[in-house]
Protein backbone atom coordinates (compact mmCIF):
# COMPACT_ATOMS: atom_id res chain seq x y z
CA UNK A 1 0.00 0.00 0.00
CA UNK A 2 0.98 3.39 -0.71
CA UNK A 3 -0.24 6.78 0.74
CA UNK A 4 0.45 10.31 -0.19
CA UNK A 5 1.09 11.86 3.56
CA UNK A 6 0.61 15.45 3.96
CA UNK A 7 0.46 15.90 7.78
CA UNK A 8 -3.45 16.56 7.44
CA UNK A 9 -6.01 14.51 9.36
CA UNK A 10 -7.10 12.45 6.04
CA UNK A 11 -4.28 11.41 5.27
CA UNK A 12 -3.04 10.50 8.84
CA UNK A 13 -6.39 8.46 9.60
CA UNK A 14 -6.05 6.62 6.40
CA UNK A 15 -2.35 5.71 6.69
CA UNK A 16 -3.35 4.50 10.15
CA UNK A 17 -6.01 2.28 9.52
CA UNK A 18 -3.72 0.76 6.65
CA UNK A 19 -1.11 0.19 9.17
CA UNK A 20 -4.01 -1.45 11.53
CA UNK A 21 -5.51 -3.74 8.32
CA UNK A 22 -1.55 -5.15 6.57
CA UNK A 23 1.26 -4.04 9.18
CA UNK A 24 3.48 -1.26 8.96
CA UNK A 25 5.86 -3.40 6.64
CA UNK A 26 3.18 -3.65 4.51
CA UNK A 27 2.88 0.53 4.15
CA UNK A 28 4.93 3.22 2.36
CA UNK A 29 4.16 6.41 3.12
CA UNK A 30 5.45 9.84 0.44
CA UNK A 31 6.12 13.58 1.30
CA UNK A 32 5.48 15.11 -1.68
CA UNK A 33 6.06 18.75 -0.42
CA UNK A 34 5.53 21.76 -3.03
CA UNK A 35 6.31 25.63 -2.06
CA UNK A 36 2.45 25.90 -0.06
CA UNK A 37 3.56 22.87 2.04
CA UNK A 38 3.78 24.42 5.78
CA UNK A 39 6.84 23.16 7.72
CA UNK A 40 4.31 22.08 10.58
CA UNK A 41 2.20 19.53 8.05
CA UNK A 42 5.85 18.18 7.19
CA UNK A 43 7.00 17.35 10.50
CA UNK A 44 2.86 15.86 11.18
CA UNK A 45 4.05 13.53 8.47
CA UNK A 46 7.22 12.94 9.47
CA UNK A 47 6.16 12.55 13.06
CA UNK A 48 2.86 10.28 12.15
CA UNK A 49 5.61 7.92 9.91
CA UNK A 50 7.64 7.36 12.97
CA UNK A 51 4.46 6.76 15.25
CA UNK A 52 3.41 3.98 12.87
CA UNK A 53 7.03 2.86 12.11
CA UNK A 54 6.35 3.05 8.36
CA UNK A 55 8.81 4.38 6.16
CA UNK A 56 8.25 7.85 4.80
CA UNK A 57 9.63 8.62 1.33
CA UNK A 58 10.31 12.43 0.75
CA UNK A 59 9.89 13.34 -3.41
CA UNK A 60 9.67 17.01 -3.28
CA UNK A 61 7.72 18.51 -6.29
CA UNK A 62 8.53 21.91 -6.78
CA UNK A 63 11.12 21.12 -9.81
CA UNK A 64 8.42 19.41 -11.62
CA UNK A 65 6.02 21.61 -10.49
CA UNK A 66 8.01 24.70 -11.78
CA UNK A 67 8.32 23.07 -14.84
CA UNK A 68 4.48 23.01 -15.25
CA UNK A 69 4.33 26.92 -14.50
CA UNK A 70 7.12 27.33 -17.56
CA UNK A 71 5.17 24.67 -19.71
CA UNK A 72 2.12 26.38 -19.41
CA UNK A 73 3.18 30.00 -19.18
CA UNK A 74 2.57 31.08 -23.00
CA UNK A 75 -1.38 29.60 -22.60
CA UNK A 76 -1.54 30.53 -18.94
CA UNK A 77 -0.46 34.44 -19.77
CA UNK A 78 -2.09 37.16 -18.64
CA UNK A 79 -4.18 34.93 -16.01
CA UNK A 80 -4.26 35.23 -12.57
CA UNK A 81 -3.28 31.95 -10.72
CA UNK A 82 -5.50 30.10 -9.07
CA UNK A 83 -7.33 26.55 -9.24
CA UNK A 84 -5.55 25.31 -12.27
CA UNK A 85 -2.26 25.67 -10.91
CA UNK A 86 -3.28 24.65 -7.55
CA UNK A 87 -4.45 21.08 -9.41
CA UNK A 88 -1.23 20.85 -11.42
CA UNK A 89 0.39 20.03 -7.90
CA UNK A 90 -1.98 17.27 -6.97
CA UNK A 91 -2.15 15.71 -10.16
CA UNK A 92 1.80 15.80 -10.02
CA UNK A 93 1.45 13.86 -6.46
CA UNK A 94 -1.19 11.67 -8.21
CA UNK A 95 0.95 10.58 -10.91
CA UNK A 96 4.09 10.38 -8.54
CA UNK A 97 2.05 7.79 -6.63
CA UNK A 98 0.85 5.80 -9.72
CA UNK A 99 4.13 5.62 -10.57
CA UNK A 100 5.69 4.22 -7.58
CA UNK A 101 2.59 1.52 -7.71
CA UNK A 102 3.36 0.51 -11.74
CA UNK A 103 7.23 0.10 -10.03
CA UNK A 104 6.56 -1.56 -7.30
CA UNK A 105 3.42 -2.89 -6.92
CA UNK A 106 1.58 -1.46 -4.34
CA UNK A 107 -1.97 -0.06 -4.53
CA UNK A 108 -2.40 3.82 -4.08
CA UNK A 109 -5.08 4.52 -0.98
CA UNK A 110 -6.86 7.79 -1.98
CA UNK A 111 -7.67 9.63 1.15
CA UNK A 112 -10.16 11.91 0.49
CA UNK A 113 -13.53 12.09 2.61
CA UNK A 114 -17.23 12.15 2.13
CA UNK A 115 -17.25 15.62 2.66
CA UNK A 116 -15.11 16.53 -0.04
CA UNK A 117 -16.58 13.81 -2.87
CA UNK A 118 -19.93 15.16 -1.87
CA UNK A 119 -18.75 19.02 -2.98
CA UNK A 120 -16.56 17.93 -5.32
CA UNK A 121 -13.08 19.96 -3.39
CA UNK A 122 -11.15 17.17 -4.65
CA UNK A 123 -8.97 16.88 -7.81
CA UNK A 124 -9.76 14.68 -10.72
CA UNK A 125 -6.81 12.45 -11.71
CA UNK A 126 -4.99 13.95 -8.59
CA UNK A 127 -6.04 13.22 -4.88
CA UNK A 128 -8.77 11.25 -6.52
CA UNK A 129 -6.10 8.34 -7.90
CA UNK A 130 -5.81 5.58 -6.91
CA UNK A 131 -7.13 1.94 -6.45
CA UNK A 132 -9.24 1.88 -3.05
CA UNK A 133 -10.51 5.22 -1.59
CA UNK A 134 -10.97 4.36 2.36
CA UNK A 135 -12.68 7.25 3.66
CA UNK A 136 -14.67 7.97 0.94
CA UNK A 137 -17.69 7.53 2.40
CA UNK A 138 -16.72 9.08 6.53
CA UNK A 139 -18.05 12.64 6.38
CA UNK A 140 -15.38 15.29 7.81
CA UNK A 141 -16.29 15.63 11.25
CA UNK A 142 -16.46 11.77 11.69
CA UNK A 143 -12.71 11.89 10.51
CA UNK A 144 -11.63 13.53 13.46
CA UNK A 145 -14.01 11.81 15.58
CA UNK A 146 -12.24 8.22 14.18
CA UNK A 147 -8.27 9.87 14.21
CA UNK A 148 -9.47 10.78 18.14
CA UNK A 149 -11.04 7.17 18.85
CA UNK A 150 -7.74 5.46 17.60
CA UNK A 151 -5.38 7.43 19.63
CA UNK A 152 -7.87 6.57 22.67
CA UNK A 153 -7.28 2.96 22.01
CA UNK A 154 -3.72 3.16 21.17
CA UNK A 155 -3.29 4.88 24.91
CA UNK A 156 -1.04 7.73 23.27
CA UNK A 157 -0.71 10.36 20.52
CA UNK A 158 -0.60 8.13 17.42
CA UNK A 159 -2.36 10.42 15.05
CA UNK A 160 -0.12 13.75 16.62
CA UNK A 161 -2.32 16.41 18.33
CA UNK A 162 -1.65 19.20 16.37
CA UNK A 163 -2.66 17.47 13.11
CA UNK A 164 -6.15 17.40 14.60
CA UNK A 165 -5.89 21.07 16.06
CA UNK A 166 -4.82 22.25 13.11
CA UNK A 167 -6.85 24.54 10.43
CA UNK A 168 -8.15 22.25 7.37
CA UNK A 169 -6.07 23.45 4.34
CA UNK A 170 -5.62 21.65 0.99
CA UNK A 171 -2.22 23.49 0.91
CA UNK A 172 -2.33 24.34 -2.99
CA UNK A 173 -2.06 27.83 -2.65
CA UNK A 174 -0.77 30.58 -0.41
CA UNK A 175 -2.18 30.98 3.31
CA UNK A 176 -5.26 28.67 1.98
CA UNK A 177 -7.70 27.31 4.37
CA UNK A 178 -10.85 25.20 3.29
CA UNK A 179 -13.37 27.71 4.60
CA UNK A 180 -11.84 29.54 1.77
CA UNK A 181 -13.97 27.65 -0.52
CA UNK A 182 -16.73 25.65 2.09
CA UNK A 183 -18.42 26.46 4.61
CA UNK A 184 -17.02 25.60 8.25
CA UNK A 185 -17.38 21.30 8.26
CA UNK A 186 -19.96 21.05 11.42
CA UNK A 187 -22.33 23.34 8.98
CA UNK A 188 -21.44 21.75 5.78
CA UNK A 189 -21.79 17.69 7.42
CA UNK A 190 -25.21 19.00 8.70
CA UNK A 191 -26.34 20.07 5.20
CA UNK A 192 -24.91 17.05 3.19
CA UNK A 193 -26.76 14.26 6.09
CA UNK A 194 -30.02 16.28 5.15
CA UNK A 195 -29.28 16.44 1.13
CA UNK A 196 -26.97 13.59 0.67
CA UNK A 197 -28.13 10.68 3.22
CA UNK A 198 -31.77 11.96 3.61
CA UNK A 199 -32.75 13.83 -0.16
CA UNK A 200 -34.24 17.06 1.85
CA UNK A 201 -35.11 19.56 -0.84
CA UNK A 202 -32.59 22.58 -0.54
CA UNK A 203 -36.24 24.46 1.28
CA UNK A 204 -36.70 21.70 3.63
CA UNK A 205 -32.85 22.54 4.49
CA UNK A 206 -34.06 26.17 4.74
CA UNK A 207 -36.71 25.64 6.79
CA UNK A 208 -34.47 23.73 9.54
CA UNK A 209 -32.41 27.39 10.10
CA UNK A 210 -29.57 27.31 7.85
CA UNK A 211 -28.38 29.93 6.32
CA UNK A 212 -30.39 29.94 2.52
CA UNK A 213 -26.89 30.62 0.70
CA UNK A 214 -25.05 27.98 2.26
CA UNK A 215 -27.56 25.72 1.46
CA UNK A 216 -27.74 26.81 -2.29
CA UNK A 217 -24.24 26.65 -2.54
CA UNK A 218 -23.67 23.52 -1.29
CA UNK A 219 -26.45 21.54 -3.20
CA UNK A 220 -24.99 23.07 -6.23
CA UNK A 221 -21.52 22.25 -5.65
CA UNK A 222 -23.02 18.65 -5.19
CA UNK A 223 -24.86 18.33 -7.82
CA UNK A 224 -21.90 19.60 -10.13
CA UNK A 225 -19.91 17.03 -8.86
CA UNK A 226 -21.40 14.13 -9.69
CA UNK A 227 -19.27 13.77 -12.66
CA UNK A 228 -15.94 13.48 -10.42
CA UNK A 229 -17.82 10.88 -8.52
CA UNK A 230 -18.15 8.33 -11.02
CA UNK A 231 -14.44 8.14 -11.97
CA UNK A 232 -13.88 7.73 -8.13
CA UNK A 233 -11.94 4.71 -6.80
CA UNK A 234 -14.23 2.48 -4.90
CA UNK A 235 -14.73 2.98 -1.15
CA UNK A 236 -16.43 1.25 2.25
CA UNK A 237 -19.80 2.14 2.87
CA UNK A 238 -20.03 3.33 6.33
CA UNK A 239 -22.60 5.65 6.08
CA UNK A 240 -26.82 4.79 5.68
CA UNK A 241 -26.57 6.08 1.67
CA UNK A 242 -23.14 5.81 0.34
CA UNK A 243 -21.97 7.59 -3.22
CA UNK A 244 -22.14 4.47 -5.75
CA UNK A 245 -24.49 1.81 -5.87
CA UNK A 246 -26.38 3.76 -2.88
CA UNK A 247 -27.08 6.97 -4.51
CA UNK A 248 -27.71 6.95 -8.02
CA UNK A 249 -27.69 10.36 -9.78
CA UNK A 250 -27.62 11.32 -13.36
CA UNK A 251 -24.63 13.38 -14.33
CA UNK A 252 -26.75 15.45 -16.49
CA UNK A 253 -29.46 17.04 -14.48
CA UNK A 254 -30.84 20.44 -14.42
CA UNK A 255 -33.43 19.39 -11.26
CA UNK A 256 -32.29 22.58 -8.83
CA UNK A 257 -34.31 21.29 -5.50
CA UNK B 1 -46.94 -29.07 27.00
CA UNK B 2 -45.68 -32.21 24.90
CA UNK B 3 -41.86 -33.28 25.38
CA UNK B 4 -39.23 -30.45 24.41
CA UNK B 5 -36.85 -31.28 21.74
CA UNK B 6 -33.53 -30.19 22.31
CA UNK B 7 -32.34 -28.52 18.41
CA UNK B 8 -28.36 -28.01 18.83
CA UNK B 9 -27.68 -25.47 16.18
CA UNK B 10 -24.20 -24.38 14.27
CA UNK B 11 -24.18 -20.82 12.68
CA UNK B 12 -21.29 -20.61 10.90
CA UNK B 13 -20.65 -17.34 10.27
CA UNK B 14 -18.30 -17.19 7.16
CA UNK B 15 -16.61 -15.01 4.65
CA UNK B 16 -17.25 -16.11 1.86
CA UNK B 17 -15.50 -14.97 -1.77
CA UNK B 18 -17.50 -14.06 -4.91
CA UNK B 19 -16.47 -16.57 -7.22
CA UNK B 20 -14.18 -18.51 -5.29
CA UNK B 21 -16.63 -22.02 -5.29
CA UNK B 22 -13.16 -23.97 -4.31
CA UNK B 23 -12.28 -21.59 -0.98
CA UNK B 24 -15.78 -21.28 -0.15
CA UNK B 25 -16.58 -24.85 -0.76
CA UNK B 26 -13.55 -25.76 1.76
CA UNK B 27 -14.93 -23.01 4.33
CA UNK B 28 -18.35 -24.80 4.26
CA UNK B 29 -17.20 -28.22 4.49
CA UNK B 30 -14.64 -27.44 7.09
CA UNK B 31 -17.67 -26.35 9.51
CA UNK B 32 -20.08 -29.40 8.66
CA UNK B 33 -17.16 -31.49 10.11
CA UNK B 34 -16.97 -29.19 13.34
CA UNK B 35 -20.38 -28.75 13.49
CA UNK B 36 -20.99 -32.96 13.04
CA UNK B 37 -18.13 -33.10 15.81
CA UNK B 38 -19.48 -30.88 18.01
CA UNK B 39 -23.36 -32.86 17.97
CA UNK B 40 -24.99 -30.24 15.72
CA UNK B 41 -29.01 -30.96 14.06
CA UNK B 42 -28.45 -28.40 11.99
CA UNK B 43 -25.63 -25.99 10.63
CA UNK B 44 -26.65 -23.25 8.97
CA UNK B 45 -24.61 -20.91 6.66
CA UNK B 46 -25.18 -17.28 4.92
CA UNK B 47 -27.06 -16.26 2.08
CA UNK B 48 -25.34 -17.56 -1.48
CA UNK B 49 -22.49 -18.87 0.74
CA UNK B 50 -21.50 -21.06 -2.27
CA UNK B 51 -20.86 -18.40 -4.87
CA UNK B 52 -20.43 -15.64 -2.47
CA UNK B 53 -22.53 -11.95 -2.32
CA UNK B 54 -23.24 -10.46 -4.32
CA UNK B 55 -22.30 -12.06 -7.18
CA UNK B 56 -24.23 -9.19 -9.36
CA UNK B 57 -23.77 -9.84 -13.46
CA UNK B 58 -21.95 -12.94 -12.85
CA UNK B 59 -25.35 -14.42 -12.37
CA UNK B 60 -25.80 -13.32 -16.39
CA UNK B 61 -23.36 -15.95 -17.11
CA UNK B 62 -24.43 -19.71 -17.47
CA UNK B 63 -21.37 -21.51 -16.47
CA UNK B 64 -21.24 -19.16 -13.05
CA UNK B 65 -24.90 -20.74 -12.03
CA UNK B 66 -24.48 -24.39 -12.96
CA UNK B 67 -20.81 -24.09 -11.02
CA UNK B 68 -21.96 -23.09 -8.21
CA UNK B 69 -25.27 -26.30 -8.19
CA UNK B 70 -22.19 -28.46 -9.21
CA UNK B 71 -20.38 -27.33 -6.00
CA UNK B 72 -23.66 -27.84 -4.39
CA UNK B 73 -23.57 -31.43 -5.14
CA UNK B 74 -20.19 -31.68 -3.02
CA UNK B 75 -21.61 -30.05 0.03
CA UNK B 76 -24.52 -32.56 -0.13
CA UNK B 77 -22.31 -35.65 -0.22
CA UNK B 78 -20.38 -33.86 2.87
CA UNK B 79 -23.48 -33.90 5.15
CA UNK B 80 -23.61 -37.23 6.26
CA UNK B 81 -25.41 -36.77 9.63
CA UNK B 82 -26.41 -33.86 10.03
CA UNK B 83 -28.63 -31.20 8.70
CA UNK B 84 -27.49 -28.32 6.40
CA UNK B 85 -29.08 -25.28 5.33
CA UNK B 86 -26.85 -23.38 2.88
CA UNK B 87 -27.10 -20.28 0.41
CA UNK B 88 -26.70 -20.62 -3.33
CA UNK B 89 -28.49 -19.61 -6.87
CA UNK B 90 -31.13 -21.88 -7.83
CA UNK B 91 -30.69 -21.94 -12.04
CA UNK B 92 -33.56 -24.02 -12.44
CA UNK B 93 -36.56 -21.44 -14.12
CA UNK B 94 -35.33 -18.92 -12.21
CA UNK B 95 -32.38 -17.78 -11.29
CA UNK B 96 -33.63 -17.54 -7.42
CA UNK B 97 -31.47 -16.74 -4.35
CA UNK B 98 -32.14 -19.82 -2.93
CA UNK B 99 -31.66 -22.01 0.22
CA UNK B 100 -30.55 -25.93 0.01
CA UNK B 101 -32.11 -27.55 2.99
CA UNK B 102 -29.50 -30.85 2.94
CA UNK B 103 -30.00 -33.46 5.17
CA UNK B 104 -27.46 -36.86 5.44
CA UNK B 105 -26.13 -36.85 1.90
CA UNK B 106 -29.28 -35.68 0.45
CA UNK B 107 -30.55 -32.59 -0.86
CA UNK B 108 -34.19 -32.71 0.93
CA UNK B 109 -35.62 -29.16 -0.68
CA UNK B 110 -34.79 -25.69 -1.61
CA UNK B 111 -36.01 -22.41 -0.55
CA UNK B 112 -36.75 -19.52 -2.70
CA UNK B 113 -36.48 -15.86 -1.46
CA UNK B 114 -39.37 -14.40 -1.70
CA UNK B 115 -38.82 -10.59 -0.64
CA UNK B 116 -36.11 -9.42 -3.14
CA UNK B 117 -34.48 -6.19 -2.07
CA UNK B 118 -33.96 -3.73 -4.62
CA UNK B 119 -33.37 -0.57 -3.03
CA UNK B 120 -29.60 1.16 -1.91
CA UNK B 121 -26.67 -1.61 -2.49
CA UNK B 122 -29.49 -4.31 -3.65
CA UNK B 123 -30.64 -4.89 -7.19
CA UNK B 124 -32.28 -8.40 -7.17
CA UNK B 125 -34.98 -7.56 -8.84
CA UNK B 126 -32.53 -7.31 -11.57
CA UNK B 127 -31.34 -11.00 -11.11
CA UNK B 128 -33.98 -12.80 -9.59
CA UNK B 129 -37.35 -14.65 -9.94
CA UNK B 130 -39.35 -14.61 -6.19
CA UNK B 131 -39.75 -17.49 -4.23
CA UNK B 132 -43.81 -18.65 -4.23
CA UNK B 133 -43.96 -21.18 -0.88
CA UNK B 134 -42.50 -21.01 2.40
CA UNK B 135 -42.70 -24.92 3.68
CA UNK B 136 -42.01 -25.54 7.78
CA UNK B 137 -39.23 -28.33 7.27
CA UNK B 138 -39.16 -30.83 10.68
CA UNK B 139 -35.65 -31.26 11.67
CA UNK B 140 -34.92 -33.54 14.60
CA UNK B 141 -38.80 -33.07 15.37
CA UNK B 142 -38.70 -29.60 15.52
CA UNK B 143 -40.71 -27.02 12.92
CA UNK B 144 -38.07 -24.77 11.19
CA UNK B 145 -39.55 -22.45 8.93
CA UNK B 146 -36.03 -21.35 6.63
CA UNK B 147 -35.62 -17.50 4.87
CA UNK B 148 -33.26 -15.29 3.00
CA UNK B 149 -32.16 -12.46 4.50
CA UNK B 150 -34.97 -9.32 3.55
CA UNK B 151 -37.36 -12.33 4.10
CA UNK B 152 -37.42 -11.41 7.42
CA UNK B 153 -37.43 -7.31 7.53
CA UNK B 154 -41.53 -7.65 6.72
CA UNK B 155 -43.52 -8.35 9.27
CA UNK B 156 -46.60 -9.67 7.16
CA UNK B 157 -43.66 -11.72 5.45
CA UNK B 158 -42.87 -15.35 5.68
CA UNK B 159 -42.32 -15.48 9.12
CA UNK B 160 -45.56 -14.79 10.24
CA UNK B 161 -46.43 -17.52 7.65
CA UNK B 162 -44.15 -20.13 8.45
CA UNK B 163 -44.93 -19.56 12.59
CA UNK B 164 -48.68 -19.66 12.20
CA UNK B 165 -48.07 -22.90 10.42
CA UNK B 166 -45.79 -24.99 13.09
CA UNK B 167 -41.89 -23.32 12.79
CA UNK B 168 -40.68 -22.98 16.38
CA UNK B 169 -37.63 -21.65 14.58
CA UNK B 170 -37.05 -19.53 12.22
CA UNK B 171 -33.71 -19.86 10.07
CA UNK B 172 -33.08 -16.91 8.22
CA UNK B 173 -29.66 -17.05 6.09
CA UNK B 174 -28.45 -13.18 5.02
CA UNK B 175 -25.86 -11.21 3.60
CA UNK B 176 -26.39 -7.70 5.78
CA UNK B 177 -23.74 -5.43 4.83
CA UNK B 178 -22.53 -2.91 7.77
CA UNK B 179 -23.99 0.93 8.00
CA UNK B 180 -23.05 3.03 11.20
CA UNK B 181 -25.81 2.08 13.77
CA UNK B 182 -26.92 -1.33 11.76
CA UNK B 183 -26.06 -3.97 14.45
CA UNK B 184 -28.47 -2.17 17.09
CA UNK B 185 -31.17 -1.76 14.23
CA UNK B 186 -31.22 -5.29 13.38
CA UNK B 187 -30.58 -6.64 17.32
CA UNK B 188 -34.16 -4.35 17.62
CA UNK B 189 -36.22 -5.73 14.60
CA UNK B 190 -35.36 -9.07 15.22
CA UNK B 191 -36.64 -9.28 18.69
CA UNK B 192 -39.22 -7.63 17.81
CA UNK B 193 -40.14 -10.03 14.75
CA UNK B 194 -39.38 -12.84 17.44
CA UNK B 195 -41.25 -11.51 20.29
CA UNK B 196 -44.56 -10.90 17.66
CA UNK B 197 -44.16 -14.27 16.12
CA UNK B 198 -43.61 -16.21 19.45
CA UNK B 199 -40.23 -17.72 17.40
CA UNK B 200 -36.89 -18.27 18.26
CA UNK B 201 -35.14 -16.85 15.43
CA UNK B 202 -31.15 -18.20 13.85
CA UNK B 203 -29.89 -14.99 12.17
CA UNK B 204 -26.68 -15.73 10.29
CA UNK B 205 -25.08 -12.89 8.54
CA UNK B 206 -22.28 -12.95 6.14
CA UNK B 207 -18.94 -11.83 7.38
CA UNK B 208 -16.29 -10.28 5.07
CA UNK B 209 -15.49 -7.27 2.82
CA UNK B 210 -16.72 -7.47 -0.89
CA UNK B 211 -15.90 -4.37 -3.15
CA UNK B 212 -17.75 -1.33 -1.15
CA UNK B 213 -19.47 -3.55 1.17
CA UNK B 214 -18.68 -4.72 4.56
CA UNK B 215 -20.58 -7.73 6.11
CA UNK B 216 -20.08 -7.24 9.71
CA UNK B 217 -21.09 -10.92 11.00
CA UNK B 218 -23.02 -10.08 14.36
CA UNK B 219 -25.12 -13.44 13.69
CA UNK B 220 -27.82 -13.67 16.08
CA UNK B 221 -29.75 -16.05 17.99
CA UNK B 222 -32.63 -14.26 19.75
CA UNK B 223 -35.21 -16.27 21.89
CA UNK B 224 -39.28 -16.36 21.38
CA UNK B 225 -39.75 -13.66 24.05
CA UNK B 226 -36.96 -11.24 22.24
CA UNK B 227 -34.16 -12.16 24.11
CA UNK B 228 -30.54 -12.50 22.93
CA UNK B 229 -29.08 -16.31 23.26
CA UNK B 230 -26.02 -15.77 21.34
CA UNK B 231 -24.14 -13.63 19.14
CA UNK B 232 -21.83 -14.17 16.44
CA UNK B 233 -18.40 -11.83 16.28
CA UNK B 234 -18.17 -8.82 14.98
CA UNK B 235 -15.90 -8.12 11.69
CA UNK B 236 -14.45 -11.71 11.95
CA UNK B 237 -15.37 -15.61 11.53
CA UNK B 238 -17.04 -17.32 14.02
CA UNK B 239 -19.14 -20.64 14.45
CA UNK B 240 -22.03 -19.99 16.90
CA UNK B 241 -23.48 -23.31 19.00
CA UNK B 242 -26.73 -23.45 20.56
CA UNK B 243 -29.08 -25.55 21.97
CA UNK B 244 -32.13 -24.72 21.90
CA UNK B 245 -35.52 -26.41 23.69
CA UNK B 246 -38.57 -26.25 21.38
CA UNK B 247 -41.72 -27.78 21.43
CA UNK B 248 -42.21 -30.40 18.32
CA UNK B 249 -43.76 -29.49 15.78
CA UNK B 250 -47.90 -30.01 16.06
CA UNK B 251 -50.24 -31.38 13.57
CA UNK B 252 -49.75 -32.23 9.94
CA UNK B 253 -49.17 -28.97 8.70
CA UNK B 254 -49.90 -27.76 5.24
CA UNK B 255 -52.39 -25.19 6.35
CA UNK B 256 -53.90 -22.39 4.10
CA UNK B 257 -52.53 -19.57 6.45
CA UNK B 258 -54.58 -17.63 8.41
CA UNK B 259 -54.18 -13.61 9.60
CA UNK B 260 -51.74 -11.13 8.19
CA UNK B 261 -51.46 -10.74 4.51
CA UNK B 262 -49.43 -13.98 3.76
CA UNK B 263 -50.27 -16.01 0.71
CA UNK B 264 -47.43 -18.29 0.32
CA UNK B 265 -48.31 -21.87 0.47
CA UNK B 266 -46.65 -23.61 3.68
CA UNK B 267 -46.25 -27.01 3.19
CA UNK B 268 -44.68 -29.56 5.59
CA UNK B 269 -41.97 -31.15 4.97
CA UNK B 270 -40.14 -33.48 6.92
CA UNK B 271 -36.21 -33.09 6.96
CA UNK B 272 -35.26 -34.89 9.76
CA UNK B 273 -37.56 -36.81 12.91
CA UNK B 274 -35.69 -38.10 15.29
CA UNK B 275 -33.21 -35.78 17.03
CA UNK B 276 -29.75 -37.05 16.90
CA UNK B 277 -27.91 -38.43 19.92
CA UNK B 278 -26.16 -35.72 21.39
CA UNK B 279 -22.67 -36.92 23.08
CA UNK B 280 -22.42 -36.33 26.88
CA UNK B 281 -19.80 -33.97 27.17
CA UNK B 282 -19.21 -29.77 28.25
CA UNK B 283 -18.21 -26.88 25.85
CA UNK B 284 -15.84 -24.06 26.47
CA UNK B 285 -18.66 -20.87 26.50
CA UNK B 286 -18.99 -12.37 21.40
CA UNK B 287 -16.73 -0.05 15.14
CA UNK B 288 -16.30 1.64 12.12
CA UNK B 289 -12.76 1.50 11.70
CA UNK B 290 -12.57 -1.94 12.28
CA UNK B 291 -15.47 -2.23 9.11
CA UNK B 292 -12.47 -0.11 6.94
CA UNK B 293 -9.67 -2.23 8.36
CA UNK B 294 -11.54 -5.72 7.34
CA UNK B 295 -12.57 -4.40 3.60
CA UNK B 296 -8.72 -3.26 3.67
CA UNK B 297 -7.85 -7.21 4.02
CA UNK B 298 -10.13 -8.34 2.14
CA UNK B 299 -8.81 -6.68 -1.50
CA UNK B 300 -5.05 -7.27 -0.60
CA UNK B 301 -5.24 -11.22 -0.30
CA UNK B 302 -1.73 -10.74 -0.79
CA UNK B 303 -0.72 -9.27 2.34
CA UNK B 304 -3.17 -10.70 4.80
CA UNK B 305 -3.36 -14.81 5.35
CA UNK B 306 -7.14 -15.23 6.06
CA UNK B 307 -7.83 -16.73 9.14
CA UNK B 308 -7.27 -20.72 9.32
CA UNK B 309 -10.05 -23.21 10.29
CA UNK B 310 -8.22 -24.00 13.47
CA UNK B 311 -8.03 -20.81 14.38
CA UNK B 312 -11.87 -20.42 14.00
CA UNK B 313 -11.58 -23.39 16.29
CA UNK B 314 -10.51 -20.82 19.07
CA UNK B 315 -13.89 -18.98 18.57
CA UNK B 316 -16.16 -21.46 18.74
CA UNK B 317 -18.42 -20.19 22.06
CA UNK B 318 -20.66 -21.53 24.24
CA UNK B 319 -22.68 -18.67 25.81
CA UNK B 320 -24.60 -19.42 28.77
CA UNK B 321 -26.98 -17.15 28.90
CA UNK B 322 -29.59 -15.73 31.86
CA UNK B 323 -31.59 -18.76 34.07
CA UNK B 324 -34.67 -19.61 32.22
CA UNK B 325 -32.95 -19.13 28.90
CA UNK B 326 -32.91 -21.81 25.97
CA UNK B 327 -29.55 -22.59 27.08
CA UNK B 328 -28.89 -25.42 29.65
CA UNK B 329 -26.26 -24.74 32.03
CA UNK B 330 -24.90 -28.86 31.79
Amino acid sequence: MVIGLSGGVDSSLVATIAVDALGAENVVAVAMPSRYSSQGSLSDAGLLAQNLGISLMNIPIEKVFQAYLDLLAGPFSGIESGTAEENIQARIRGNLLMALSNKFGWLVLATGNKSEMATGYTTLYGDMAGGFSVIKDVPKTMVYKLARYRNSVAGMELIPPSVLAKTPSAELGPDQRDTDTLPPYELLDSVLTAYVEEDKSVEQIIRQGVDPEVVKKVARLVDASEYKRRQAPPGVKITTKAFGRDRRLPITNKFRG
Amino acid sequence: MGSVHRLRVAMAQINATVGDFDGNLKKIIEAIEQARSLGADLVTFPELALCGYPPEDLILKPQFVSDNQKYLGRVVRASSGLSVVVGFIDGRDGPYNAAAIIHDGKLADIYHKICLPNYGVFDENRYFQSGKGCPVYVVAGVGVGVNICEDIWHEDGPVSAQASSGAGVIVNISASPYHYGKAEYRKKTLARRARDNGVIIVYNNLVGGQDELVFDGNSLVIDAKGRLLAQGRQFTEDLVLVDLDVEPVAGTGGSTPTGGREQWPTARVVVSELPSPKPNRRYPGGSLVEAMTLLLKSITPWCWAPATMSTRMVLVKWLLVSPGALIPAW
